[in-house]
């Protein structure tokens, strides 16, 4: 799917330094909460992870795997004006892990991009304090849908990729 | 509830409004929100149509600076629904996020709950690969330009 999203939708998922990523909670209440994440459009998904030590969305993802991504803060990603992008689609869940490949990118990822939290790692009494934040369960978004606002503009109607419910709002506005 | 969000709402420009569309999949916009204690809702400035439907949703405030630090957030939890006017937000419950509170006791809760995850599950403690994390952050160095 990400083959056939022009570069705006690419830029913002790759630049953005949060993302906000929602799960359904027993209640059926949408829960959503900022994330920072991988972009692997050669494998057709983002990548999340969420600490064993915050596992709700975890747990809501177990129960019922539908979630949304919206990229609309771009603060620090040095973009001027770039679409928002919605994501939709259903999550899977890794074990829980304290290293692999993704998580090896994440974290130089954040290294490069939070260099306030090389700090976890770096000293024994914090190491001890925050090893919890590295027992990891790895959150894998493929979208079924995509849409997307060019520069933020959320009067108009979104471009989509994909199922029905965002081109039915299309049709309507 | 309504003393928390009258503090923190107008300190976030803008919002994530988070609902639920046709097929049960969460839908999220960005838009403004006011709170007005007086009607019980929060006001919704929501440009555009959009396929949520009547129910369970939330309002994320969120902010952050150019290092991906000084983080704040909250949630609203509560539900959408239509008046005369268009969509409007019932709060049900306010729930603090990272920079609204004690960073030591959230920290301590991580840890507890975390011992708590593993032992229901029959799991020991991992041992974190810390000589591979230093590593990563070391490497990273070497590919900023691609990684910022």
């Amino acid at each position: 799917m990400f083959d056939q999203l022009p570069p705006e939708v690419h830029a913002t998922i790759r630049q953005f330094r949060v993302a906000e990523l929602s799960t359904l909670a027993k209640d059926s209440t949408p829960i959503t909460w900022p994330v920072t994440g991988l972009f692997q459009p050669e494998r057709g998904r983002v990548v999340f992870t969420t600490s064993i030590g915050l596992p709700q969305k975890a747990l809501n993802i177990a129960r019922n795997p539908k979630v949304s991504v919206l990229y609309s803060d771009p603060t620090g990603s040095g973009l001027r004006e770039p679409a928002h992008v919605l994501l939709q689609g259903d999550a899977t869940l890794s074990e829980v892990t304290t290293w692999n490949d993704d998580l090896d990118e994440l974290w130089q990822l954040l290294a490069i991009r939070q260099p306030a939290s090389k700090s976890f790692a770096e000293y024994r009494l914090a190491r001890w304090f925050m090893d919890w934040y590295f027992m990891r369960i790895l959150i894998y978004v493929k979208p079924r849908r995509v849409a997307w606002w060019a520069r933020g503009d959320y009067a108009g109607p979104p471009r989509t990729l994909g199922s029905a419910a965002t081109e039915e709002a299309s049709r309507v506005a | 509830m309504w003393r928390e969000l009258t503090k923190y709402i107008p300190a976030f420009p803008t919002a994530v409004l988070t609902g639920v569309d046709s097929e049960g999949y969460p839908y999220s916009v960005r838009c403004g929100a006011r709170a007005d204690e007086s009607a019980g809702r929060i006001r919704l400035d929501l440009r555009g149509e959009h396929p949520f439907v009547e129910g369970p949703a939330s309002l994320l405030c969120h902010s952050l600076n150019e290092q991906l630090w000084d983080l704040r957030n909250l949630l609203v939890r509560g539900a959408l629904e239509r008046d005369g006017a268009g969509w409007v937000f019932r709060p049900v419950r306010f729930v603090p996020g990272a920079g609204l509170g004690s960073v030591l006791k959230t920290f301590m809760e991580a840890r507890r709950v975390a011992a708590a995850y593993l032992t229901k599950r029959g799991m020991s403690r991992p041992v974190i690969p810390w000589d591979r994390i230093r590593a990563a952050k070391q490497a990273a160095a070497a590919r900023a330009d691609k990684l910022r």
